[in-house]
């Protein structure tokens, strides 16, 4: 990351915060969407976090850590909107509505079965795993974003893994199965 | 029997099917984060279309203009008193409905005491107090102030307790009781007597600990207790009469420790608009 960027946007630079918006922004989107699965809610993550971001930029201490602490506002906002979606979903869901039914059909590739799996998991243990395995964050920048003990960070990977070869597992079992 | 997959053919399909998937920010998004410091100069720290989403805010918005549709026709000069009143510190939106909203996350501006949107002072203080004792002569002013976003509160004496609005925490206040201590947020009503609705949320981190205790309280009487092992609680609740200069506490107490006590609160009140006893 441009050190002299996050320099000048703190000191009220709108064009180099835009530059640097630029630099993280579809990285940024892209984080949001996997964790959440939703294309509008990650865009308004995301719009929320650049204004958390500009707002707040000129006390961040650190230039330097900007990346790491870009993330974690990302991925705040991300959680308020999973937490809004929740609370709908729970309210649609009382009326009768469901939005997902899974697909048990068999013979699909490891990546269809990896999607179902990850969406499956609990928004907790995709963050980290998105945060690892796209963003490239470390155990310690992922356990600073998210404010939780690097030890949760790497529970929660192994977790998220052991639930994403299960997924994969089972639905590639499945055809033995039949054939016996 | 197949073998188990090792975690590295896991993570190298997970990371091919996470980059493959990564769609590029849409047009509209880039456009919006060009404008967004121009965007927040106007909107403030919060947008309108952002405390509308919310369905909590929702409610609260329903709540409040049916108790502002009833204080107009009650009357007695309310009419000419009524004024704009969803904002923040920063650059107060005008509201269509006819009501104050008080945010403990847009009032929270680094002083303590702190004012509101309105121009009243000392509305809003944070303290601190021993855990499972109620009484407010026993609360103390948290003294120290200091970290990144709009801060957090705490007090040299009393290790790991501190309420603030650190950049992480988005828009709420996060809070952090200490062994035998309680975190205590209290509001003082600046205008007349009136009708209120409390709103809002309380989450405690779930990895950990034994949880906490929110009581929403008026004199050492709580409205409301909401103990939490883990997960997030809503609330609403409303208050017939709530006299001009009273003081509402937030007093969040540990369980039997403090350890991963950390909790999450959102919280606004509503008032009709009424008449102002200002300071």
């Amino acid at each position: 990351m441009d050190r002299e960027l996050v320099v000048q946007a703190q000191a009220g630079d709108e064009a180099a915060f835009a530059a640097l918006a630029a630099r993280i922004g579809d990285r940024m989107y892209a984080t949001a969407q996997h964790i959440l699965h939703d294309s509008g809610r990650a865009e308004d993550a995301v719009q929320q976090a650049m204004i958390n971001i500009w707002r707040n930029l000129p006390r961040l201490s650190d230039p330097d850590r900007f990346r790491g602490w870009a993330y974690r506002i990302v991925v705040r906002a991300a959680y308020a909107e999973a937490r809004h979606r929740r609370l709908w979903m729970i309210q649609s869901q009382s009326a009768g509505a469901r939005s997902y039914a899974p697909d048990h059909a068999s013979g699909v590739a490891d990546r269809d079965q990896l999607e179902r799996g990850f969406r499956r998991l609990p928004v907790d243990q995709r963050s980290v795993l998105v945060l690892k395995h796209f963003s490239g964050l470390s155990n310690a920048e992922i356990a600073d974003a998210l404010e939780i003990p690097e030890g949760t960070v790497r529970s929660r990977l192994h977790h998220g893994i052991r639930s994403l070869r299960a997924a994969l597992d089972a639905d590639g079992r499945e055809p033995e199965l039949e054939a016996s | 029997m197949k073998p188990p997959r090792p975690d590295s053919e896991i993570e190298q399909v997970l990371e091919e099917w996470l980059e493959t998937t990564a769609d590029p920010m849409p047009d509209t998004l880039r456009d919006a984060i060009d404008e967004t410091p121009s965007r927040h100069a106007q909107l403030g720290r919060r947008s309108w279309r952002d405390l509308l989403r919310s369905p909590t805010r929702l409610a609260a918005f329903a709540a409040v203009a049916g108790l502002a549709i009833i204080a107009v026709y009650v009357g007695s000069g309310v009419l000419g008193n009524l004024r704009n009143a969803v904002g923040g510190p920063i650059s107060p939106e005008p509201s269509s409905a006819a009501e104050f909203v008080w945010d403990g996350m847009l009032n929270f501006v680094g002083s303590n005491p702190a004012p509101d949107g309105y121009g009243h002072t000392a509305v809003w203080r944070y303290l601190s107090g021993p855990a499972g004792i109620h009484d407010p002569t026993q609360y103390r002013p948290l003294t120290n102030h200091g970290g990144e976003g709009d801060g957090t509160w705490s007090d040299p004496t009393i290790a790991g307790l501190a309420i603030g609005v650190p950049p992480s925490s988005e828009s709420r206040l996060q809070i952090q009781p200490a062994d035998g201590t309680a975190a205590v947020i209290a509001w003082r009503n600046p205008i007349a007597e009136t009708a209120l609705t409390i709103i809002g949320s309380v989450e405690v981190d779930g990895s950990c600990g034994d949880g906490i205790t929110l009581l929403i309280d008026h004199a050492g009487d709580p409205f409301r207790t909401i103990t939490l092992a883990r997960g997030r609680e809503d609330f609403t609740i409303p208050v017939e009469r709530f006299a001009g200069g009273g003081v509402l506490h937030f007093i969040i107490e540990p369980g039997a420790n403090s350890r991963c006590d950390t909790t999450w609160l959102e919280l606004t009140i509503h008032a009709p608009a009424t008449r102002d006893v200002g300071e």
